[in-house]
């Protein structure tokens, strides 16, 4: 944002009430996790006429050249951000190809947060990726801004294409172990931690992305990629954890549907 | 051409002055210059144990017995020695002086053994070796003048084996790491001379040295001399097992081959092999979430400046069992050239998907040099000695200080072999990472 002359104010973790204080007078209001970010979003346009951004935050090359244009109609700047994306794509797709060459046909399970699950399905996508399911903690494809825009699972799918064994469900181990054991994908990527242990546990390499910066915009998606490689290359520990760990689950639960479970007599699909 | 060697990290073969130290009550005479024994103590020694350190008697040799000959003091220093300190075995070491001019000090002690005198006598002349050398050259002068001599007989014990690891002292862990392997042995059923630190019987234990079914080498290279001795000496044959097992697997594989060769019963090693699995990971899988899930920098390369027994049992471990990759490995015993290509052998298997850059250098001032223009993208961790602390802190790197001079960590029973040797390791490497989180 330096260079467009805007000023950035990190909110509101770390905020001092005085930085608080002008957040009614910014430009604009970019949120970077729909989640948790788009209630103050919503709240700052309803109120105080602050634009908010609405695409969803800037995960892959399509949805980062969608958010920057987005900041671009929003500021009015659409000429400079259009020189930014160009310059970017020549930096960044070359490398990215690279990248595609190497992870073309992997597979890979997920599970994270709405938010995050959603751009990270793009992302994974993005990478020549085959996304065999994800296990999706809530649903909320749109927030507090009740705009269509925002909805980033829409913008994976349209994108990239569906995502089969789509599973939301509210951080169920019992469930997600089973799938796993079924799946056996070549890398579960985890946003929460608690879940890694049952990948690593099936001699299946695991990946916690821990900082949800690594991974944004166009740089995000070259650091993805190699946090990715570096995981499907270390397969020592998870070998040698799975040759030697426990299962506390009992075979018969493995043998089963992992929704079994689900009420299928109320409201709820399985598949 | 004069080439200068920084930060060496074993001493000069008068450093075999801690192998007697670590035999229980063994002393040793030094006649050497004052201050040689003091240096060794320093680079190697943490505590002066039972007659080390400044109680070791020495002649002090200087100028006049350099010009005049030192026998005659080297003399009056034994018996003095005889009349002071309790000891159970005493032994002869020469410094560069002495052999330089030639005293004959075989001809000095000689006069005491005829008494049958427990005293043994070695040229250990600081330019003959280094210390893992000499380390071989004094316990086979005590087995060839000391053993030989009160030896218990030569009838085979059953399920008796003499131990050959680390050299004690120059590694820091060797009573820790001896105490293990006494252990799991034990547990496999045989009845173990360990020969140095607190578990061995002392002096009791050398004298059934030749009454063993096997001796268990369990070194790079140095040690396979005694073992060979032993073999031509007594027909006692040995195993050879090229490096210290750490953790479950290299324990394990340890174990087997023990038990294969001594051809002792196979389901009760493997009853043991199974309950001692069975604890240690527990404790891996205890911790594994720790290592997949702690998001704030855990070290994801390794270096090792080590020597070649630890230098590959560690890096095995820490690729094999906690998934830290190698970066480069760096040898720094001073491997004689004979047994290189077995330990790169062993680095290009470091795992069944990897192998592991390794090179032979005594130059540990060159290692850093070459470690520190390394591309440190990723957090790095350094197994090496003190002396590594500044580089690591440079490169934002974690320090497992496991080398000599450990300087900064006091080392009692900590120990890094086997299985419990393998789950310290862990609490050492990710205890100081801990320590840097805020």
């Amino acid at each position: 944002m330096n260079p467009l002359g805007y000023e950035v104010d990190y909110i509101v973790p770390f905020s001092t009430v005085a930085q608080l204080e002008h957040i009614s007078e910014a430009a604009a209001t970019i949120q970077i996790c729909s989640t948790l970010g788009t209630y103050i979003g919503a709240a700052l346009e309803q109120v105080y006429g602050v634009p908010e951004i609405k695409s969803p935050p800037a995960y892959g090359i399509a949805g980062t050249d969608r958010w920057m244009r987005e900041i671009g109609r929003v500021l009015n700047r659409q000429g400079e951000i259009e020189e930014v994306i160009a310059k970017e794509h020549e930096r960044v797709l070359p490398k990215l190809e690279e990248y595609r060459n190497k992870l073309q046909g992997k597979t890979a399970y997920l599970t994270a947060g709405a938010a995050h699950g959603h751009a990270l399905i793009a992302l994974l996508q993005e990478l020549g990726m085959t996304v065999q399911g994800a296990a999706i903690f809530h649903h909320d494809p749109i927030y507090d801004n009740g705009d269509v825009v925002s909805d980033a699972l829409a913008h994976a799918v349209n994108t990239y294409g569906d995502v089969p064994n789509y599973n939301v469900c509210n951080k169920q181990a019992y469930e997600l172990v089973n799938i796993l054991n079924k799946v056996r994908p070549d890398i579960m990527i985890a946003r929460h931690g608690g879940m890694t242990m049952w990948g690593a546990k099936l001699g299946i390499p695991t990946l916690l992305i821990g900082d949800e910066q690594l991974s944004f915009g166009y740089q995000g998606v070259l650091n993805y990629a190699e946090r990715i490689l570096e995981s499907l290359d270390n397969k020592e520990f998870v070998i040698n954890l799975a040759k030697h760990s426990t299962m506390p689950y009992t075979k018969w639960w493995l043998e089963q549907d992992p929704f079994s479970f689900l009420r299928s007599d109320l409201d709820v699909k399985t598949y | 051409m004069l080439k200068l060697i920084e930060q060496p990290r074993y001493s000069c073969a008068l450093g075999a002055q801690q192998s007697v130290i670590a035999i229980k009550r063994a002393v040793p005479i030094l006649h050497s210059g004052p201050g040689c024994g003091d240096k060794i103590n320093r680079l190697l020694g943490q505590g002066e144990g039972y007659a080390g350190g400044n109680t070791v008697p020495c002649t002090n040799a200087s100028e006049s017995e350099i010009v005049f000959g030192g026998e005659q003091k080297l003399g009056n220093v034994i018996e003095g020695a005889f009349k002071v300190i309790d000891a159970d075995l005493y032994a002869v070491l020469t410094g560069c002086t002495s052999d330089i001019i030639g005293d004959d000090i075989g001809q000095v002690t000689s006069a005491y053994q005829e008494q049958d005198r427990p005293i043994v006598y070695v040229e250990t002349g600081g330019f003959k070796s280094n210390n893992y050398v000499s380390h071989e050259t004094v316990v086979k002068a005590i087995i060839d003048q000391y053993v030989d001599k009160f030896k218990k007989g030569t009838d085979k014990i059953k399920g008796l084996v003499n131990v050959f690891a680390t050299v004690p002292y120059q590694d820091p862990f060797w009573n820790g790491n001896l105490e293990e392997i006494k252990r799991i042995l034990e547990g496999i059923g045989l009845r173990v001379n360990i020969l140095f630190g607190a578990e061995s019987g002392g002096i009791n234990e050398w004298q059934s040295i030749p009454q063993a079914e096997y001796n268990v080498v369990i070194n790079a290279w140095a040690g396979l001399g005694i073992a060979q001795h032993l073999e031509e000496k007594y027909k006692t044959p040995y195993i050879h097992f090229p490096y210290l097992p750490i953790g479950g697997e290299e324990t394990t594989k340890f174990l087997r081959q023990v038990a294969e060769v001594t051809g002792i019963d196979r389901s009760y090693t493997e009853a043991f092999i199974k309950k001692e699995e069975e604890k240690f990971y527990m404790h891996i899988e205890r911790m594994a979430d720790f290592i997949l899930e702690f998001r704030y920098g855990l070290p994801r390369r390794f270096y090792t400046i080590l020597d070649a027994s630890y230098g590959i049992g560690l890096s095995k471990y820490l690729l094999n069992e906690l998934g830290i990759l190698p970066a480069k490995q760096f040898i720094i015993d001073d491997t004689p050239e004979e047994f290189q290509e077995a330990i790169q052998e062993q680095f290009n298997k470091i795992s069944s998907l990897r192998s592991a850059k390794v090179s032979f250098n005594t130059d540990a001032g060159a290692i850093q040099e070459e470690i520190r223009k390394d591309d440190h993208k990723h957090r790095a961790l350094i197994v090496g000695s003190a002396w590594e602390r500044d580089l690591a802190t440079e490169i934002g790197g974690d320090l497992l200080i496991l080398s000599v001079p450990v300087a900064y960590r006091l080392v009692l029973n900590c120990g890094y072999a086997g299985y419990n040797g393998g789950l310290r390791v862990i609490e050492d490497i990710y205890g100081k990472v801990l320590d840097t989180y805020r």
